[in-house]
């Protein structure tokens, strides 16, 4: 016990062994490694957090950034509030939209091709799209108006027909606020000619078109056909193609060393930048676009029409509806159809259409039933003469 | 009506539905696809305009990506944009998209190529392309699909030209700057080289040249392939290949047989237990037979080679010329070096002399390296490079100073070495390496014994008088290896066993033989010409027949008489084989009674399997030769020992214990009876049930009733 005791005893001066190939420790080391670390001053973080707070926030103390980020979570009750958060701070603050339109476009029309979200989400990301376009002009819309299309767009064709008809609506409102971005979109007319011909298909499906869809549809044809197959759309673009954007050098805009830049349609529509070309005029004016939107849209009017006219009591506004968009349409193919090039193709397609039988049981509908059928009638008359002159139509 | 109509709704929400239907009627569900294809396209602007999509958006492209591929082929044109649109949209920001998406696209490309929608050379450019993107996922989809498509075109054997301007394509690729390309292609050419897609001597050649590629891997890669598998290497292959073949014989069931008849009946644990056996006995078999092709397949590709010496020579050349590169891959170089040399008896003779610094005990892999030498040894080699060779590992290994292990390795060596080349030993070093049969490790004397062994059978003349055994037919027979001498035989050796003049039926037996093979005349007319001259002959060799055996000379006439005048049949080469046989034996037999002792027999034995090996394959040494000992160097230590018990244990039912599976385990009868139907479980209900006597009762009470006033 005691031997084991004195042994545990350290000494002060111990014998080194030296061995061959050991290199021998130092006895005394000073440690110069410094270590250093972070000073977090509470003080300063409450300040931080005092800036933050001058941010507008919504009623549940959620920035912008916040709902914008919640938009996209997987949770559909999440995105709910957040939309409902979004709606709630852009009514109260609509200054804050136009600054912060790159991140709130993408985030919020992606939206529109949800399959999951709640019918009672829809008015509420309705009511958000149209606060953000109407509190929008049109040229801050211009950069970002390709990205909203092709998001309508890709609604319009999804699988699903209540994500196609909330996608027409957003459809609608757009065409009635930027009709002249619309119109140069190639998008546009591209889609909805698609999502018609889709539409306008001899299945089954026909049986569950309700009449309200047939009429949501033959309404946005209406705007549609208002935007891209009526005149006088070239004045509102030629008067935002005036615009000049000037850079200058030495601070003076008509020295020397000033450059001016005539961009087409917009300050920031630059071809490199936008993929889709946007064009000058509709795309109506050429042929091949007016045939594929009359091969679609012309069955479909036709078929609403003889319909509602069967029917006992006949919806006297539609059919005055459908009557207007054959107007247009008819007085869109008179318009081109002179036009030389490939005329030819566009008189056989109507040729086709409007054959003899077809032009006889619209004549039969002519006098309607009813009491105040007149504005109707006179609609509907008219129409049907246009129609008969496209057909009678011989070159000279 | 309502069905269709019911069904229609529901595919309006759900695409693989809509996809059944479109599959089974396309025409008149062609708007449906028209509209999806439309769906897509405007989300591939979308992606254009909007390069990162959000993470929820992906599914739902990825389900319209799948719908299309399967459906597009029923609608040719249609499914012709959608590939060339994928096309370019993989060539063009391959790089940039999301991984998930673009492994998604190469799918819907692969299907589409499946059902001849796509262009198949497009689509393989593409994917070499594709190669580059830092994907691992998609990097190894499209290693296994472009194997796949070579597959298709193999087996499909349509477009010969097709197979031929994709050949030549992936052999460009191998000279790709960028490593992972060239990488990608050499690994598609193995592997569709292995798997026989495309064996043939133009491929090999190509990989041979990689051989030689300025990126170590790829010549890695390059190397092990033509090496073959190391366990080939190492000889460890016999045993499995054996147990295999009966496996085989016993059940030729495949997996699916096995699979449906499971299905079918009850499923008792026995059935169960055998359904594994017999899944893992059909995966051993698939495994051995891979096993078995690639071991095949390198030596094929070996004698594909075009120019097999101008190869080794310029092989031979960068092993010796980079020092600076690893050792592991000189060591491969040197291995391939060697087998090509042994392989096709090339004229490399540096390659010796180069090998005599590597062979040293200390120096690292010296077994293999050892190994190398043996198999470069080949009898065509010059006797004077051989005898430097063998000289070498004589001083280096062959020495008292030298551990046991470094002398049994040398020894093996060197008989691995002369049983190629004989004519290179001397008598002073044979006597010099014979006098380890009597070192007292057992490993060295018995290496020295293989050594005797050997020689007794080639050249006995070259060993002391005691160590050449006794006298055999064979040796009388033997002749001296010499270098360079030919020793072919114009008959074949042991036909004197047979009789000369053959019997009725056995004529009749070799004239259907005759006509059965009718198809060369000219061979029948040589053999309606010879026997006039064999008639005399045949009677001098029935003189020599008679008067004695022991003659040689008489022997090898009767036997070139006999394989002249006849064809021998089968049963008859059976016969000469066990003349033969019997020849190496008749000594022991007529031998003074005395008894060899087992490693003796082991030894005989040890070399009998040597010789036979060498007839098959590529008749080079394996490492297991040159490691041969014959006691166990190192025993094993407890954990190992468990180890094995435990292995053996596997798959054994625990002895004794009741087993603790299955539906009823680990509950109590009271809950078992919740489970049964209340009738069978009424007539049990506690207290109920209980048969007690007045008297019983009676008893008890008193006892409860003395109990509680604490009297008992």
């Amino acid at each position: 016990m005691g031997k084991k005791a004195k042994k545990k005893l350290s000494k002060d001066f111990k014998k080194v062994k030296l061995k061959v190939g050991r290199t021998l420790k130092k006895p005394a080391v000073t440690d110069t490694t410094v270590h250093a670390k972070k000073l977090v001053l509470l003080e300063q973080l409450s300040r931080c957090s005092a800036d933050v707070s001058n941010n507008p926030l919504s009623h549940r103390k959620l920035s912008l950034e916040d709902l914008i980020q919640q938009l996209g979570h997987y949770n559909k009750n999440s995105r709910k509030d957040a939309l409902a958060g979004i709606k709630q701070l852009l009514a109260d603050h609509e200054e804050m939209i136009v600054p912060n339109l790159r991140t709130l476009i993408p985030s919020v029309a992606r939206l529109v091709t949800d399959d999951q979200c709640a019918a009672t989400q829809l008015p509420v990301l309705r009511a958000v799209l149209e606060l953000i376009c109407r509190s929008t002009d049109t040229a801050s819309m211009r950069p970002h108006f390709a990205l909203l299309v092709a998001h309508f767009s890709l609604g319009l064709s999804h699988l699903m027909a209540g994500v196609k008809m909330f996608a027409l609506a957003c459809f609608d409102m757009i065409l009635q606020i930027y009709p002249d971005l619309c119109l140069g979109s190639a998008d546009v007319f591209s889609s909805f000619v698609g999502f018609l011909a889709a539409w306008e298909r001899p299945k089954a499906s026909e049986a569950k078109r309700t009449v309200s869809q047939k009429q949501r549809v033959l309404e946005s044809l209406l705007k549609f056909l208002n935007v891209f197959a009526a005149d006088g759309d070239h004045q509102s673009l030629s008067k935002t193609s005036a615009r000049v954007l000037r850079i200058s050098v030495d601070g003076n805009p008509t020295g020397p060393y000033s450059v001016s830049l005539q961009p087409r349609n917009g300050p920031f529509d630059f071809h490199v930048l936008s993929s889709t070309a946007e064009r000058l005029s509709s795309p109506l004016e050429s042929v091949d676009e007016l045939i594929k939107l009359w091969q679609c849209a012309f069955p479909f009017l036709l078929n609403l029409l003889l319909e509602t006219a069967s029917d006992e009591r006949p919806d006297l506004l539609l059919i005055g509806n459908v009557a207007r968009g054959l107007k247009l349409l008819a007085a869109k193919a008179a318009k081109v159809r002179t036009t030389t090039e490939s005329g030819e193709r566009l008189r056989a397609e109507l040729q086709k259409s409007l054959s003899k039988s077809v032009r006889r049981r619209l004549s039969q509908l002519c006098p309607l039933k009813g009491q105040d059928a007149g504005g109707a009638n006179r609609l509907l008359v008219d129409a049907v003469a246009m129609l008969d002159a496209l057909a009678a139509y011989r070159p000279a | 009506m309502s069905g269709v109509s019911g069904r229609y709704l529901a595919a309006a929400h759900n695409l693989g539905l809509l996809q059944e239907l479109v599959r089974k009627d396309p025409e008149s569900y062609k708007e449906e696809f028209l509209e999806q294809f439309r769906h897509y396209e405007t989300t591939l602007r979308l992606l254009e305009l909007q390069p990162h999509q959000h993470r929820m958006d992906l599914d739902p492209l990825l389900e319209v990506v799948n719908f299309l591929s399967t459906v597009a082929p029923s609608y040719p044109e249609h499914a012709k944009t959608f590939a060339t649109n994928l096309i370019d949209i993989l060539r063009t920001q391959g790089q940039g998209l999301d991984p998930e998406v673009r492994l998604a696209f190469c799918k819907a490309l692969v299907a589409l190529r499946n059902r001849n929608a796509a262009p198949a050379f497009e689509v393989l450019e593409l994917f070499f392309e594709l190669v580059k993107c830092e994907d691992k996922i998609l990097r190894k989809f499209l290693f296994g699909s472009i194997v796949a498509q070579i597959k298709r075109l193999h087996t499909q054997k349509k477009d010969q030209r097709l197979i031929t301007t994709l050949q030549s394509f992936t052999f460009a690729k191998l000279k790709d700057s960028r490593s992972i390309v060239a990488r990608t292609a050499q690994l598609v050419l193995i592997d569709s080289y292995r798997k026989g897609f495309w064996r043939d001597a133009k491929t090999a050649n190509a990989i041979a040249e990689c051989c030689f590629h300025k990126i170590a891997r790829v010549q890695v890669a390059a190397l092990k392939f033509f090496l073959g598998s190391s366990k080939d290497e190492e000889g460890l292959e016999d045993d499995e290949g054996d147990s295999e073949h009966e496996g085989k014989q016993e059940d030729a069931k495949t997996l699916k047989e096995v699979m449906t008849a499971f299905r079918a009946g009850k499923k008792t644990r026995k059935k169960i237990k055998n359904l594994e056996k017999a899944k893992k006995a059909i995966d051993k078999q698939h495994k051995a037979k891979k096993d078995r092709r690639s071991r095949e397949c390198n030596l094929i590709a070996i004698n594909d080679l075009f120019d097999p010496q101008e190869f080794a020579d310029r092989l031979f050349r960068s092993v010796e010329s980079k020092k600076s590169e690893r050792f592991e891959i000189r060591l491969l170089q040197i291995a391939l070096t060697a087998r090509v040399i042994g392989v096709h008896s090339l004229q490399t003779l540096g390659f010796y002399s180069f090998l005599h610094r590597y062979l040293q005990p200390k120096q690292r892999e010296v077994t293999r390296i050892l190994l190398y030498a043996a198999q470069a040894a080949h009898s065509l080699v010059p006797p004077d490079v051989i005898e430097q060779l063998v000289r070498v590992i004589a001083q280096n290994f062959i020495t008292d100073r030298n551990t046991a292990e470094a002398i049994t390795v040398g020894l093996n060596a060197v008989r691995e070495i002369l049983s190629n080349c004989p004519f290179a030993a001397t008598e002073e070093l044979m006597r010099d390496l014979t006098e380890y049969k009597k070192y007292k490790n057992k490993n060295v004397s018995m290496a020295a014994r293989g050594l005797i062994t050997l020689f007794r059978s080639v050249n006995p003349k070259l060993l002391h008088r005691k160590d050449r055994g006794r006298p055999t037919e064979a040796t009388k027979e033997l002749e001296l290896p010499e270098f360079g001498a030919d020793h072919a035989k114009s008959f074949v050796p042991g036909a004197e066993c047979l009789p000369e003049v053959v019997e009725e039926e056995e004529d009749d037996g070799w004239e259907e033989d005759d006509a059965s093979d009718d198809s060369d005349d000219d061979g029948s007319d040589g053999w309606v010409n010879m026997p006039p001259s064999g008639d005399e002959e045949e009677s001098d060799a029935e003189d020599g027949g008679e008067e004695g055996d022991d003659e040689p000379i008489n022997k090898a006439e009767k036997a070139t008489v006999i394989s002249e005048t006849r064809i021998l049949s089968q049963d008859e080469h059976k016969k000469i084989a066990t003349y033969q046989l019997k020849k190496q034996l008749e000594a022991e037999k007529g031998g003074n009674g005395r008894k060899r002792k087992n490693d003796d027999v082991r030894l005989d034995e040890e070399y009998a399997e040597k010789l036979a090996r060498r007839e098959q394959g590529d008749g080079l040494a394996r490492l297991n030769d040159i490691e041969q000992f014959h006691k166990k160097i190192r025993r094993q230590n407890k954990e190992e020992r468990l180890a094995q018990v435990k292995e053996g244990r596997e798959g054994r039912e625990d002895f004794g214990k009741p087993s603790k599976r299955g539906p009823h385990v680990g509950r109590t009868n009271r809950e078992l009876a919740k489970r049964k139907p209340s009738q069978m479980v009424v007539q049990k209900k506690r207290g109920k049930n209980r048969q007690r006597t007045f008297r019983d009762q009676q008893l008890s009470l008193r006892k409860y009733l003395q109990k509680q006033k604490g009297m008992k």
